[in-house]
């Protein structure tokens, strides 16, 4: 009995391992070794911080998608967080802290939504979302007519484009996010019950458990991190622009699914750090290439969709 | 056992629920002593599981009292059933399937460290002991779904367990295990008798009572039939109680000499069910496979239907072999399947009753590809008279008829494809009594116009009164063959797996 427990948790560490580590290995490879400017420390720099905001999104994204759900709003949601963060700061003169707190509350009561018109009136979290995607794109042109918002202070070009011990700010708060997604998951019950939810929702409420409760939590937690997305990228472009999200859904959810997170109830945190990585590789590798912006949207497509096969290839031979 | 000089934890007193339609219970007695492993026994339908709900809180009673350790309670449902020491344990498992051991049996009950954070240690430990001391020492770090299914019940017996439950039900526990693994969960049976655990063990297996059962109680048409202990009862006579109600005139068969051979199957064998599985059907024939739920008679029905694969063995069709067989070829073919649940394999609920009807046969229909309207309700208003589906409006949604209804737009609607075999899995599943007979006398002229019938069935009145042969199939294989004719006794002692 032991043997076969042994041998059982050998493959669930192969399993563990997602393609997207192999995959992302051979392609920072390739990219170091086709264009020298790839692998230099500035360029590398660069692509952390672009990549910041699409590794916050993500942490928000994943704890959906462990629950089964489909996220189609957080681009958008970061857009609208970002246009009031941005037009209070202009318009009322409101502290920089008070917008900043304005944007996180502004992305958690759209995904707060989310999660009511999901879990209490049983939409398809595909539709739910993909609706509130629609409505927050709609606001977000609605507040300053279609223009992009400038002129905000001074003071909050820090944040977006200033250091702290040689790293930019929008790393570290990428960081937070992941430390606070990690811990979430990994450490609490909550994270045990959003696994439990994609898992088998009626183990959780056969334990008397109220699981609507849960899924409006993770809907909102979602929508939290979409505006800690726009605090980062409103500072970083000292502006806020009303179709600045758009397609950052598509990203986010092909970074999470490349990091392991295709069926409900699996997934981690530290894959989907992965599967962010291997975007960004990609895009800053094609740029880098000189390959044009709409050529890299087919690729990324193209890569998403062969590396679900090939995970479910992997998933055959192991359990076959 | 002496159960006399301990006082019951449990007391259930003249239960009584009522279905629309159906008195499920009436008036029904049941009592566990700590210690005891109490067997309730009865046909599908009997009851069982109805009182076991009420049980759990799962059902409201309309008569009777439930009493737990002398104690009339007034106030029940789920979370008191749970407070007072109720687990279940159900035949599907409640798991979260890439999950740890540890994290499925502490679901919904946590140790924290902090207040906040879970106190994973501490839970892998306590995890740990409580399934060795089940007799089961796995790695609590294992994701469920790599467990088997006897280590899987386990995990569901600890979770149960967690919760200090005093009262556990089984409900059909070894109907997925191998011989090997119900071994295993007799010893944490018996395990949990020494430490007081009353335990409600369900099951279909007669064989398992004398092992280990202490008393028996028997229901039969939602009534207590009666509670023995289990030392002064024989087999046969367990099956005499659940068997013993006179069959109605409510089986049509109007017997015709059988034709050629149809369907053939040889040697069928399926990768984690069936074993060797091998018989007949003839035109103008209706056959009947018999067997207790889990005994593979569906596995068979979908193997043929080409819905699931077969690693060994042949299927003929009016003596012709099938070398590969998916559901468009098996259609294609003339094999009909009224699958076992309709709702959900054989209809589409929101759509009228003349496009169900039309569905599946509209290639045959209109073989050029182009509907016409007017021919579709032609031939919609066909089957409907044809099988007096109640009310006859073509327009009506599916999900609107009655569950005999539905049951006839199923029929009509492969009726309309012209097959010439014919597999009913559970014809009359959930219908009244009259939708009943009429779809028994349907079945009856179907076979009769020289279609032949295979009749899947747990009911045992229905398969002795429709089937002109009945095979009896137990733990993946046919064990058994009769005539027409066969007494309800030798059916059921094969099905059960009682070696005579």
């Amino acid at each position: 009995m032991s043997v076969g427990t042994r041998k059982l948790s050998l493959r669930s560490v192969l399993m563990s391992i997602p393609t997207v580590v192999w995959a992302l290995l051979l392609m920072i490879i390739f990219f170091a070794r086709s264009t020298p400017a790839f692998f230099t420390l500035s360029n590398a720099l660069n692509l952390f911080r672009q990549g910041s905001i699409l590794m916050t999104l993500c942490m928000g994204v994943i704890v959906v998608s462990i629950s089964g759900g489909i996220e189609l709003s957080v681009g958008a949601v970061m857009t609208l967080a970002g246009m009031v963060m941005a037009w209070t700061l202009v318009n009322w003169q409101v502290p920089i802290p008070v917008a900043m707190l304005l944007a996180l509350v502004v992305g958690a009561i759209c995904g707060f939504l989310n999660g009511i018109f999901v879990s209490k009136m049983g939409i398809p979290s595909f539709i739910a979302t993909l609706g509130t995607q629609g409505m927050t794109i709609g606001l977000s042109l609605v507040i300053n007519n279609g223009y992009v918002i400038w002129g905000l202070p001074e003071a909050l070009d820090r944040i977006g484009n200033g250091m702290l011990f040689g790293i930019p700010i929008p790393i570290w708060i990428s960081i937070l996010a992941f430390i606070s997604s990690f811990v979430l998951l990994e450490f609490t019950p909550f994270g045990t019950y959003v696994y439990a939810i994609g898992g088998n929702e009626d183990a959780l409420k056969l334990a008397g458990k109220p699981t609507w409760w849960y899924k409006i939590l993770v809907y909102a937690y979602a929508g939290l991190m979409s505006g800690l997305a726009a605090i980062i990228i409103t500072s970083r472009n000292m502006a806020a622009q009303p179709t600045v999200g758009l397609g950052m859904e598509f990203e986010a959810f092909s970074a999470v699914v490349l990091g392991g997170c295709f069926v409900p109830g699996r997934g981690t945190v530290i894959g989907t750090v992965l599967g962010v990585l291997f975007i960004l590789v990609l895009r800053n590798g094609l740029n880098v290439m000189g390959i044009p912006t709409y050529y890299q949207l087919a690729i990324i497509g193209v890569v998403l969709i062969s590396a679900i096969i090939m995970s479910i290839l992997v998933e055959r031979r192991l359990h076959g | 056992m002496n159960t006399g000089e301990r006082k019951p934890i449990l007391q259930m007193k003249g239960i009584s629920k009522a279905f629309p339609g159906v008195q499920a219970l009436d008036s029904v007695d049941f009592d566990l002593y700590p210690g005891e492993v109490h067997v309730l026994v009865g046909e599908n339908g009997a009851g069982k599981s109805t009182l076991m709900k009420i049980l759990a809180g799962a059902y409201d009673r309309d008569a009777g009292e439930i009493i737990i350790d002398g104690e009339v309670q007034t106030r029940w449902g789920p979370a008191i059933s749970r407070a007072k020491g109720m687990a279940m344990v159900y035949q599907e498992f409640t798991l979260v399937p890439y999950r740890s051991v540890m994290e499925n049996i502490f679901l919904g009950q946590e140790k924290l460290r902090g207040g906040i954070f879970l106190d994973r240690a501490a839970m892998h430990k306590e995890a740990y002991a409580l399934l060795e001391s089940l007799g089961v020492p796995v790695d609590t770090h294992t994701p469920v779904i790599e467990l088997s299914v006897a280590q899987q019940q386990m995990v569901e017996i600890a979770k149960a367990l967690s919760l200090d439950a005093r009262i556990l039900v089984l409900d059909e526990p070894t109907s997925a295990l191998t011989v090997r693994e119900c071994e295993q969960l007799f010893d944490t049976i018996r395990r949990l008798k020494q430490r007081g655990v009353g335990i409600i063990y369900i099951s279909h297996r007669l064989e398992e009572i004398s092992v280990i059962g202490d008393r028996v109680t028997v229901l039969r048409d939602g009534r207590l039939i009666g509670t023995r202990q289990v030392a002064d009862v024989t087999a046969d006579e367990i099956v005499k109680m659940m068997v013993g109600r006179e069959i109605k005139e409510m089986f049509p068969r109007h017997y015709c000499e059988p034709g050629e051979v149809a369907l053939r199957v040889e040697g069928l064998c399926t990768r984690d069910k069936l074993r060797d599985v091998t018989f007949e059907v003839r035109y103008g024939e209706i056959v009947g496979l018999f067997g207790l739920v889990g005994a593979g008679r569906t596995e068979t029905a979908r193997a043929i239907f080409g819905l699931d694969p077969y690693t060994a063995g042949t299927i003929e069709l009016m003596g012709k072999r099938v070398h590969h067989i998916d559901p468009p070829k098996a259609v294609d073919m003339g094999i009909g399947l009224l699958p076992e649940n309709r709702k959900r394999d054989g209809l589409f609920p929101i759509l009228p009753l003349k496009d169900n009807i039309v569905m599946a046969g509209l290639r045959k229909l209109f073989p050029s590809g182009i509907l016409s309207p007017r021919k579709e309700r032609q031939k919609a208003k066909e089957y409907v008279e044809k099988l007096r589906v109640q009310p006859p409006d073509l327009e009506r949604q599916v999900r609107y008829f009655s569950g005999g209804n539905q049951q006839k737009i199923v029929i009509g609607k492969w009726l309309a494809m012209g097959p010439k075999v014919l597999i009913f899995d559970e014809p009359t599943r959930g219908i009244d009594v009259g939708a009943k007979a009429e779809v028994h006398a349907f079945m009856d002229q179907l076979a009769n116009e020289g279609n032949a019938i295979l009749m899947i069935s747990s009911e045992l009145p229905e398969i002795m009164g429709m089937s002109d042969r009945i095979y009896v199939m137990y733990d993946g294989a046919i064990v058994a063959e009769f005539p027409r004719g066969a007494t309800a006794e030798e059916i059921i002692r094969y099905a059960m797996g009682v070696k005579s």
